[in-house]
């Protein structure tokens, strides 16, 4: 299926990378501390460095308190880094950018909105109502099989389904740069599966940077180009793995033995760090 | 088809344990020689209820009652509203007035309603001030509430989608509060016809209170029953009407029909 999803007629923004050598985003030292109720500081990200190529597909994989939910929203611009620095196309991220979109881990869909409504939901905050904008927005909603359910509300729809209009809407604004926050662990392992391969079609369609935050390994591997993985206490990178297996994958990918390799390696890691925790 | 069969089995249910109260009552009367002065039976109350109508006694005091009891909730719904809003919207204004809002409530509404009858006179305004003070402050707190409610994830989308504040508070701030605020607007529904009451009970020449205390005074017992259908029927009718629209605005909610404890 090549169903090519009607644009919005907008001029992309020429950003020459002026450092960071053609790389989208770039992440330099990065750290971020919290204050906590207490008063404690708790290091959430320590010495965090990845630069991320236009059109990659990132898989961000670690234990609950690894720091990667921290990470993509400093991406998204809903956190300020501690010191440290997170580029777009160059610029300091300071603030939610139109060129990013985020799917979160609840698909947040506004409940007294339609389905059509909440994909739309973007560009009428920037006043923009225009049929073209309808337009894309349900051809957008075809592309994920929600074509008859756009005059719906989302309480009428599956989690799947209503994590699927939280793509849609995240897409909306033809953003260069989709961060996803776990957006598939709330669902089945059935659906999440569906989604899997769908979200893998409209990325070799679209062609976005995906920045995929999972805490599931074969999920990460699956999907990503690299898988970024992480520990926790302090949050940071322990390691970045190229996933060398050729596209397009498909489920059936997860059975190939250089597939298991990877997954085994990661794993190690975590098992690695265990260890190291237990011994001390 | 089985919900609405199911729906109506429950009415049905209803309907067979007012009639099994009401046989029950007129039973106990009649078999133990009740004095109506203590306990009317309910055909006597019936028979009244009728008069009440037949005679064109009632009209004028309803009227008056209604007056206070739909002004007095209109008024204190939107002053509710208004400065819920306020101090919802600047945390200034909560932490200067709130404290003596909740002294003022903490009053009983009954000890104060002699002073608002000196002031605002025996006619309806005072009714109609002490219907709007009741109804007041549950409103109040329901959109204080309402507003505090909102889902973090959802305000972080907002954010993520570039909204400003403005527009995180129309588009999903007050839609959330509507939730709490009608839940609010339910109790002041129910408490606007107390209101009203203790207003006429304290001083007034008019009214359904009014004729409570005339009626009684005259040892009229199954009278003053009768007069407190009607008072219920205010109270039941206004609630349902708040339902109705909270049905309709808050549309989203479905409503848990299964037991809490199994």
């Amino acid at each position: 299926m090549t169903l090519r999803v009607a644009r919005l007629s907008e001029p992309p923004a020429p950003a020459p990378p002026r450092d960071g050598a053609g790389k989208l985003i770039e992440i330099r030292a990065l750290e971020k501390r919290f204050r906590t109720r207490s008063g404690d500081v708790v290091q959430a990200l320590s010495n965090v460095d990845l630069s991320i190529a236009e059109n990659e597909f990132i898989s961000v994989v670690g234990p609950s308190g690894c720091g990667k939910t921290t990470l993509l929203r400093i991406l998204a611009g809903l956190e300020q880094a501690s010191s440290g620095a997170a580029m777009v196309a160059g610029e300091t991220i300071s603030a939610p950018r139109p060129d990013v979109g985020v799917v979160f881990q609840q698909a947040t869909l506004l409940p007294w909105n339609t389905v059509l409504d909440n994909v739309l939901l973007p560009v009428q905050l920037r006043g923009d109502k225009s049929p073209e904008s309808r337009e894309r927005a349900l051809s957008l909603l075809a592309f994920m099989g929600l074509g008859e359910f756009a005059k719906k509300y989302p309480f009428e729809l599956s989690g799947g389904m209503q994590q699927r209009v939280s793509i849609c809407r995240a897409l909306m604004r033809d953003p260069k740069i989709l961060l996803m926050d776990e957006p598939f662990g709330a669902l089945d392992a059935m659906t999440r599966e569906m989604l899997n391969m769908e979200l893998m079609r409209l990325w070799s369609e679209e062609r976005k940077t995906v920045v995929f935050i999972t805490h599931s390994i074969p999920e990460a591997v699956l999907l990503g180009d690299r898988v970024v993985v992480m520990s926790p206490r302090p949050g940071r990178i322990s390691e970045v793995l190229t996933v060398d297996i050729p596209r397009p994958r498909s489920l059936k990918t997860m059975a190939l033995p250089r597939f298991g390799e990877i997954c085994d390696e990661i794993r190690s890691r975590f098992g690695a760090e265990l260890y190291t925790e237990i011994a001390l | 088809m089985s919900t609405s069969a199911f729906i109506s089995g429950h009415r049905l249910q209803s309907l067979a344990l007012i009639v099994g109260v009401i046989g029950t009552w007129e039973l106990s009367c009649r078999f133990f020689d009740i004095p109506p002065l203590i306990l009317p039976a309910p055909h006597a109350i019936a028979a009244r209820f009728v008069t009440l109508i037949t005679s064109a006694t009632i009209w004028p005091h309803l009227l008056a009652t209604l007056t206070a009891v739909l002004s007095g909730f209109a008024a204190g719904v939107a002053a509710g509203l208004v400065f819920g809003a306020l101090i919802s919207l600047a945390p200034a204004v909560e932490r200067l007035l709130y404290p003596y809002v909740v002294g003022l409530q903490t009053v009983p509404k009954i000890a104060i309603a002699p002073l608002f009858i000196i002031w605002f006179g025996y006619g309806v305004a005072s009714k109609i001030v002490i219907t709007a003070l009741v109804c007041f402050f549950p409103v109040l707190v329901s959109v204080m509430a309402g507003f505090h409610s909102t889902d973090r994830d959802q305000l972080d989308m907002m954010k993520a989608f570039g909204a400003t504040p403005w527009q995180t508070l129309l588009r999903l701030r007050l839609p959330s509060a509507l939730v709490i605020i009608f839940s609010g607007l339910e109790i002041a529904a129910v408490m606007a016809v107390i209101g009203a009451i203790v207003g006429e009970f304290v001083g007034a020449q008019q009214g359904l209170g009014y004729l409570i205390t005339a009626l009684n005074f005259s040892l009229d017992v199954p009278g003053v029953f009768a007069v407190l259908i009607f008072l219920s029927l205010i109270g039941i009718v206004l609630h349902g009407l708040v339902r109705a629209c909270s049905r309709r605005f808050v549309f989203w909610i479905r409503r848990e029909q299964n037991p809490l404890v199994p």
